[in-house]
């Protein structure tokens, strides 16, 4: 065969600018491994040495240092060191040395409450994974959650009460300890004078309520504000108090859905419940005969949702709601949808001017694609999601907007089908944005005597203009309940600090109806335990009891029961005790024995057995219990309630467009390293925030990535550095909000560029979007971190063809160079047609290149692999957080990421497609793949990598000496080199934190924690293997499909990885690998490799073009040549 | 120039020699420290002929064979024996629940997994690593356990293969087939491989009826084969192909 592939003018998929552009310094580098300034001799060069750690070392002082070394070796290798061994003197029961064991829990990083099992080793928690039998996540979890259990053990949290000086001279007095502040702090709450505020992010649990409901039953001066600013403003709320009558947050239910239409919304990344959301969406993407969602998104910058999309379009912010009312327009009055909606004069007229020509002209959205949209949503009444809420929708018409999804929702017949709004709603996210501006006016007023506060950072994620300082400084008394110091707890008299989750007890309740346990995994760890006295912490729910026994209430005290006295002589003690403040954990369980249990409930014949059940399943599930919750309520929907939708105008000049991403949010996440490192979904950067511009606006501009800009809009301003984003709209600037925090000398101290100041007020609430901004470059440059600019897969001699081209020399098209197949794509309608079509191998010279070895191996016990579906994949990056903390994978640091160094076991590769301005976005997860015919093994030359009889690429750590030939062979280019003793940072080399006690604790004991000068790589979670086959052996019974989990499987909230036996017929992998949509990446290279990639297919109309050239053909006995 | 070269001989030679004895030093062989309580394996072991798997009975189920908890130790001795004054030392660790301070004898080098489980499940018997126990009044490192013990034992031909390989393999039923394939094909001897495929001739026989036995033998030897031809790694294992270095290291 000879219909080798083209060279095309321009790559196909493409991971960065300066690749589509051809850019001669990255195509200079793409064939070398790191970036320049990686190389290890650079090491020991002087103009390294100034930002490192090693002093600049001659070859003489090397030598007279080795010699001492040599000889401090030889003399404390005579004497051993005296090791202990400390036994336990009772021994738990359920603890075995070297034997996990998993509880359910309740996760504690987000208000969505989502199912834990943690793994616990010997009394410490290693590893969280998602609950299976919780109904949320349903066994997965979301980066933050996975990265949460370094929360735990973050030696920045506060580890003891303060009383923190008001002359902004910060000094921590600590001499008092939690009793006597109590006493301090309690006696000030009951006086009766001012009001007394609890200021919460969304807070919810049957237990947790009841405490609110027992602080404001202290008296009508007692307050409790909920403010949860990366859930939403609230607006979304009241849109539905306005067309229900009743305050809810919607639970959307993709997996019902068929067409989501998203107007500035971003379910994926920026729902309350992500994980939920982003499994149910998957599950509808998944290939499959009857068909998948499609999904249509209008947007100003790149999402998460917008990557998944069928259709994504661009538009100003301004324009998300006359687009909304075009769409209601043509389904409601053109096309009758949503029977007498119709005929309500009042929206007639908000309707009317907004044709579909109107809002084509409005938004420069093409009429024709708008009409596309409306028909698909026009044909599946009752299986739509019409999606509203996420960053880009927070306008100043976001009521109306929301108003606006509202009716759309409606007329197509959502509610009830794919959003629960009556039967189980979402508990989620009940802050409210206008609640804490009224607060801050309050206590600006000087109305407000004490301010409680837990779990909130108004002095972070407000604007300036907002006043938190000035109102702050009104308030006689204020108290922190959180665990660190952050900016408003600064502001504050006291802190107390709190526990994590993963050390107290508590509740929530995600879903109405749906109640979670959330138990204590480990003692306090900064608590009576801890090596310094001082250290106290507690659960934020018990201080807050503390205070309020202290300020008089008697609601939790209880009298502690008599004990039965043994013996007679005894009985005249006895005294009536006085009552006593009851604990936490008391008043959990007394909470659930009156609210929460009924006789008969998880089958339990009692209390006591039915909360053992509870606790050990994670949650019990009412949702839909009618004896309980009553008959369904009947939302009537009011259409009169856009009677005051108004249209602002069409904005002018750049647009800012402010917004959460799906693991950065409202700042929490600045203090964990594992978040910091790990790059976002779309721009792959780590480490900084930054501006995205069009590329064709930065070009305008004349700005180069990383160039500083001059954010202004009304006084305020921000410098921050610009990158340039394929995918966003022309006029706006787009930076994510969470960033640039001052976390009191911790690790995310100054990382990024704080964007709140940029917030605007609207009419009443906050604006994140929309708002006119002057952007202007300024000097400076910052290099930003991005992992995509290097692991370069196409192969390097095409790079180089193709500048030569473009430099005008004449290549022959029969050049044997080729675009390397990366990724499979498809349309829907291609695939059922001939599911082969995305295959998008291709081979130059019609067969692969001879393999060296004789003959297939035959692998005969096991066979592992995996495979990565991407049409499910959404890059969120819990796969990468999850491989970390199994694997003990270490993070770099920015200036090390910069090098090309990051440490990740797997990445996650995003590419581009086609137009610059408006690309498709795909996402391909990459780790080793455990090729049969590996490159890395037949280099190594002393064997430290090598072939198991599993079909395993194994790394023998302790044989490596570091000739990094396997990486510089590794075609996937998943090899990472550990340059320095990155295990013993918490941030990188550069930076210089060291790993303080106690971040030990969270290392895996079952992995290897590598040292300086070995090559390491994803394993395919071996210690996993292990464990799985040795309990399979002792059960006597083989391995069960589906027994073996890897880390990055286990917790991918899209299900998008499979992982199994090859050799087993009837294993889902084995269906994998039959599976026409599967190949393996760089497979024409004959690397035989044991992870396979199901193809994306798209669910687009018309064909994909660019697919015909690759035939879709195969080579004979090509395809999984493992199997024969 | 013969001079120069003879002066580097002669000090690669005394360095190679002042390795060795470094690598001497290294070894713990022998090592039996005095222990806060001077506990007798003689007495429990040898005398009382208590099972090992009494008090280290973690090492049936996990990687560690563990050291038992003094409750363990105060389940009898809170009746036999009070009157010892080591049992009254024992007795007061207890009262003050504080754990006895042991001092670890045996520990493996660094970056390699072993587990007492597999060694347990097989059968292997606790004396043949760690010495004659119940012989020892003071207990001692009897082996170096370095890899070459390990391989000690795994280069030979009976502690092969039966430790980490599923049942699904060596077990499955023998299809016809493969009963026409061996029966006129001879698998070709490899050089290294006797051992391995002659240990579970023994073993196959037991279990499967004649002919059976023979296509499984040559199935093994067949698998034994791939194995070893598989790369440069698999060569240079020596004769035994079934431990790879990912078995303990990873």
């Amino acid at each position: 065969m000879s219909d080798h592939t083209p060279i095309t003018s321009r790559p196909e998929y493409w991971t960065t600018l300066s690749e589509y552009e051809g850019d001669e310094e990255f195509v200079s580098r793409a064939g070398e491994e790191f970036h320049p300034g990686a190389k290890p001799e650079r090491l020991f060069e002087a103009e390294d040495a100034g930002e490192s750690l090693v002093d600049p070392i001659t070859r003489r002082s090397f030598l007279k240092l080795s010699g001492f070394a040599a000889l401090a070796a030889a003399v404390a290798g005579c004497e051993r060191p005296v090791q202990k061994i400390l036994p336990y003197v009772n021994k738990p029961e359920e603890v075995s040395l070297g034997i996990s064991n998993h509880y359910a829990s309740t996760c504690t990083e987000c208000p969505a409450a989502c199912g834990l099992l943690v793994t616990s080793r010997e009394g410490r928690p290693i590893k969280l994974e998602g609950n299976p039998q919780h109904p949320v996540n349903r066994g997965t979890l979301c980066p933050r959650g996975q990265a949460g259990l370094l929360n735990l053990y973050d030696p920045e949290r506060l580890k003891y009460p303060v009383r923190i000086g008001r002359e902004g001279n910060m000094e921590y007095d600590s001499s008092i300890g939690f009793a006597g502040l109590y006493e301090e702090i309690g006696g000030q709450l009951g006086n009766g004078q001012g009001k007394v505020v609890l200021l919460t992010p969304t807070v919810t649990g049957p237990a947790n309520e009841r405490l609110i409901e027992e602080f404001l039953a202290q008296g009508d001066n007692f307050e409790h504000v909920v403010y949860d600013p990366a859930s939403g403003s609230g607006s979304e709320r009241r849109a539905y108090q306005l067309s229900f009558g009743e305050e809810v947050t919607p639970r959307y239910r993709f997996a019902e859905a068929d067409v989501v239409l998203c107007l500035g919304g971003d379910p994926l990344g920026q729902s309350p419940s992500r994980v939920e959301v982003q499994r149910d969406f998957a599950a509808k993407r998944k290939v499959r005969e009857e068909g998948i969602s499609r999904v249509y998104a209008f947007e100003p910058a790149p999402t998460m949702t917008g990557a998944q999309a069928d259709y994504r379009h661009r538009v100003r912010p301004d324009g998300l709601l006359p687009l909304a009312l075009a769409f209601a327009r043509e389904l409601i009055v053109e096309r009758g949808l949503g029977g007498e909606l119709a005929e309500n004069g009042q929206m007639r007229e908000l309707l009317d001017p907004w044709t579909v020509a109107a809002a084509a002209d409005r938004t420069g959205v093409p009429e024709e694609e708008i009409r596309r949209a409306a028909d698909s949503l026009a044909l599946a009444p009752g299986r739509c999601i019409v999606h509203v809420a996420g960053g880009a929708s927070r306008t100043e018409d976001e009521l109306g907007l929301h108003l606006a999804g509202i009716l759309l929702n409606q007329a197509l017949g959502s509610y009830e089908q794919t959003i629960d709004i009556a039967s189980s709603p979402s508990r989620q996210a009940q802050g409210s944005e206008q609640a804490m501006l009224d607060l801050l006016e309050e206590m600006r007023a000087g109305e407000v005597a004490v301010l409680l506060m837990s779990g909130v950072n108004p002095a972070y994620t407000l604007p300036a203009t907002a006043g938190v300082e000035e109102a702050f400084a009104n308030v006689p008394l204020v108290v922190s309940l959180g665990l660190r110091m952050d900016e408003t707890a600064a502001l504050a008299d006291y802190a107390l600090p709190a526990v994590h989750g993963l050390e107290s007890w508590g509740d929530a309740e995600p879903q109405r109806g749906l109640y979670s346990v959330q138990q204590p995994m480990i003692r306090t760890i900064f608590g009576e335990l801890a090596n310094d006295e001082r250290y106290d912490t507690r659960p934020w729910q018990e201080s807050l009891m503390a205070l309020l026994t202290e300020s008089g209430s008697e609601a939790f005290l209880r009298t502690p029961e008599v004990e039965e006295p043994e013996d007679e002589e005894e009985e005249e003690e006895v005294e009536v005790p006085e009552p006593e403040l009851m604990s936490w954990y008391d008043f959990l369980r007394e909470t659930w024995r009156e609210r929460v249990y009924r006789e008969g409930a998880l089958d339990a014949g009692d209390f006591e057995s039915f909360w053992t059940a509870a606790v050990q399943l994670g949650a019990f599930d009412t949702v839909g219990d009618e004896d309980r919750h009553g008959a369904l309520p009947q939302p009537e929907f009011n259409a009169g309630a856009l009677a005051d939708v108004e249209v602002s105008e069409a904005g002018s000049g750049m647009a800012l467009v402010l917004h959460p991403t799906n693991v950065h949010g409202d700042g929490v996440t600045m203090g964990n390293p594992f978040l910091l490192e790990l790059p976002d979904a779309i721009s792959r950067i780590c480490w900084d925030n930054y501006a995205s511009l069009a590329p064709s606006t930065a070009e305008a501009m004349g700005v180069r990535e990383g160039d500083h800009l001059r954010v202004s809009a009304g006084g305020e301003e921000i410098e921050i550095p610009a990158f340039i984003q394929p995918g966003v709209h022309a006029d706006v600037v787009a930076i994510h909000l969470g960033w640039g925090r001052n976390t009191f000398g911790g690790i995310g101290d100054g990382v990024g560029v704080n964007a709140a100041p940029l917030i605007g007020r609207g009419n009443g609430s906050l604006v994140y979007s929309g708002r006119q901004v002057q952007v202007e470059r300024v000097r400076g440059r910052t290099r930003l971190a991005n992992v995509q600019g290097h692991n370069y897969l196409h192969s390097p001699s095409y790079a180089g063809v193709y500048v030569n081209r473009r430099k005008g020399e004449n290549i022959p098209e029969e050049a044997p160079y080729y675009d390397r197949p990366i990724i499979g794509e498809t349309t829907f309608e291609e695939w059922r047609e001939n599911p082969y079509h995305a295959y998008p191998n291709s081979t130059p010279h019609g067969e692969l290149p001879r393999s060296i070895w004789g003959r297939q191996h035959r692998y005969a016990g096991h066979h592992w692999g995996l495979s990565v579906d991407l049409n499910a994949c959404n890059g969120c990056g819990a796969c990468m957080v999850a491989c970390s903390i199994e694997n003990n994978v270490p993070v770099v640091g920015k200036e090390e990421v910069l090098r090309g160094r990051e440490m990740h076991w797997m990445r996650i590769d995003r590419y581009y497609r086609g137009n610059k301005e408006n690309p498709d976005i795909v996402h391909q997860p990459l780790m080793c793949q455990h090729c049969d015919h590996a490159p890395c093994e037949t280099v190594c030359p002393v064997i430290a990598t090598m072939h198991n009889d599993e079909g395993l690429n194994v790394m023998t750590y302790n044989r490596c000496v570091g000739t990094r030939y396997c990486s510089n062979n590794c075609p996937y280019k998943v090899r990472r080199f550990n340059f320095w003793q990155y295990s013993d940072f918490r941030t990188g080399p550069h930076e210089n934190v060291r790993r303080v006690s106690p971040l030990e604790l969270v290392l895996n004991p079952d992995v290897t924690t590598r040292t300086r000068g070995v090559m390491e790589k994803c394993t395919f979670c071996i210690q996993r293997i292990r464990h799985a086959k040795d309990d399979a052996r002792d059960r006597g019974e083989p391995l069960r499909d589906g027994e073996m989990v890897t880390a990055c499987q286990q917790t991918c909230p899209a299900q998008a990885i499979s992982f199994g036996d090859r050799n087993d017929p009837n294993s889902e992998i084995a269906a994998h690998w039959e599976d026409p949509r599967a190949y393996g990446l760089l497979e024409d290279i004959n690397t035989d490799p044991s992870v396979r990639y199901l193809a994306m297919v798209r669910n687009r109309d018309e064909p994909v073009p660019y697919r015909t050239k690759y035939q879709a053909h195969r080579v004979d006995g090509y395809h999984g040549p493992g199997g024969q | 120039m013969l001079q120069y070269w003879r002066v580097l001989l002669l000090a690669f030679g005394l360095a190679a020699v002042g390795v060795y004895q470094l690598y001497g030093m290294f070894s713990n062989e022998g090592y039996a420290p005095q222990q806060p309580i001077p506990f007798s394996h003689v007495l429990h072991a040898g005398v009382l002929e208590m099972e090992c798997l009494y008090c280290h009975h973690q090492a049936e189920k996990g990687a560690h064979a563990g050291i038992p908890s003094v409750e363990t130790c105060m389940g009898c001795h809170s009746i036999v024996r009070q009157d010892s004054p080591d049992i009254q030392r024992l007795a007061e660790y207890y009262e003050s629940g504080e754990p006895v301070p042991w001092v670890r004898i045996h520990s493996l080098p660094d970056h390699s997994y072993f587990s007492h489980r597999w060694h347990v499940a097989a059968g292997i018997s606790c004396q043949e690593c760690h010495g004659p126990v119940q012989n020892m009044p003071v207990v001692q490192q009897w082996r170096k356990l370095e890899m070459a013990s390990c391989m000690e034992c795994h280069r030979q031909d009976t502690y092969v293969r039966n430790v980490n390989h599923p049942p699904t393999y060596h077990e499955a039923p023998v299809t016809d087939e493969e009963r026409e394939r061996y029966a006129e094909v001879e698998p070709a001897d490899t050089p290294g491989f006797e051992s391995v495929s002659r240990h579970f001739e023994r073993y196959y026989a037991e279990r499967y009826e004649g002919e059976d036995a023979q296509v499984i033998l040559a199935r093994l030897k067949e698998y034994e084969e791939d194995i070893y031809l598989h790369g440069r790694g698999a060569q240079l294992r020596g004769g035994n192909a079934s431990v790879e270095c990912s078995i303990c290291h990873y």
